[in-house]
């Protein structure tokens, strides 16, 4: 199985000029807690989840006007479309990351792979190795 | 397996009026994303998420002085210390959390017990069926 198979495909991205509130909208109406950051020709140049907004900006008193850029996370963990799954899981357990973003080889974004996703394929061994290898703070108490 | 044999007993807590600006600061220096919200003789009233102070603090541009009570989840999803494990993981599934919090018998916080935990025990086929039946807000994409 290629990454590809397992993808969403439908993902939005925001700009790094997108505040920390409307970041949060689009959490909120969207049911997610991860949003991918895009240049504007949609190269990923970061991630933010629902829990940088309120652990790297909210607790330290920022404003929610405040842009994104500041606080996302720049390492960007991905892989390409065609990648063998395994490869993807391995590096989400390398990297301790419980989404992987697919690239093209230009680097735009074309999907992303959750834990989730994973966790639902019928190899249940794949996906409790995952589990089992990414940290704490993802699928934190 | 009983619950207390996982659970995390020192678990921090807050109470009905703790502000969401201590909230999220404890979650920073605690490396935690979860607070049970407690009244003033230990009994559960309420769960508190990084998320919720996302979505339900920055984005609607809440003050951070603003108490807790009206932003946590009322409630919350219990089995007691004593009870055994497979009770909890059924429940967890059954409630889609990832999270469950453990009582005494006069239902007072003893411990909490995550996903994560069950994870790191031996059997992994069992962390990846209840993280299959949990919606796991965490590792969605």
């Amino acid at each position: 199985m290629v990454c590809q198979d397992l993808m969403k495909s439908d993902v939005k991205c925001i700009s790094p000029l997108t505040t920390l509130e409307e970041a949060a909208v689009r959490m909120r109406d969207d049911g997610i807690g991860f949003l991918p950051v895009c240049d504007d020709v949609g190269r990923a140049i970061g991630t933010i989840t629902d829990r940088d907004i309120t652990i790297r900006a909210f607790a330290s008193g920022e404003p929610g006007s405040q842009p994104v850029e500041p606080f996302m996370t720049r390492s960007v963990v991905a892989c390409r479309r065609t990648d063998d799954l395994a490869y993807a899981v391995d590096l989400m357990s390398q990297e301790k990351v419980s989404r992987i973003l697919c690239v093209s080889e230009e680097g735009v974004l074309e999907g992303v792979i959750s834990l989730s996703d994973i966790a639902q394929l019928e190899d249940g061994a794949l996906a409790s190795y995952t589990l089992r290898n990414v940290s704490d703070r993802e699928v934190h108490a | 397996m009983l619950c207390r044999d996982v659970m995390k007993g020192d678990v921090r807590f807050i109470t009905a009026q703790t502000t969401v600006a201590r909230a999220a600061a404890l979650m920073r220096d605690e490396q935690i994303g979860f607070l049970p919200v407690c009244d003033l003789t230990r009994n559960v009233i309420g769960t508190l998420t990084d998320r919720d102070i996302a979505i339900r603090v920055v984005a609607d541009n809440h003050s951070a002085n603003e108490s807790v009570e009206r932003f946590m989840s009322p409630g919350a999803v219990t089995c007691l210390s004593d009870e055994d494990l497979s009770a909890a993981q059924d429940l967890m599934g059954e409630m889609q959390v990832s999270r469950i919090i453990c009582v005494g018998e006069d239902g007072q916080l003893e411990g909490v017990i995550s996903l994560s935990d069950i994870a790191q025990l031996g059997d992994g086929a069992d962390a990846t069926a209840t993280l299959r039946s949990v919606t796991v807000r965490e590792a969605r994409a």
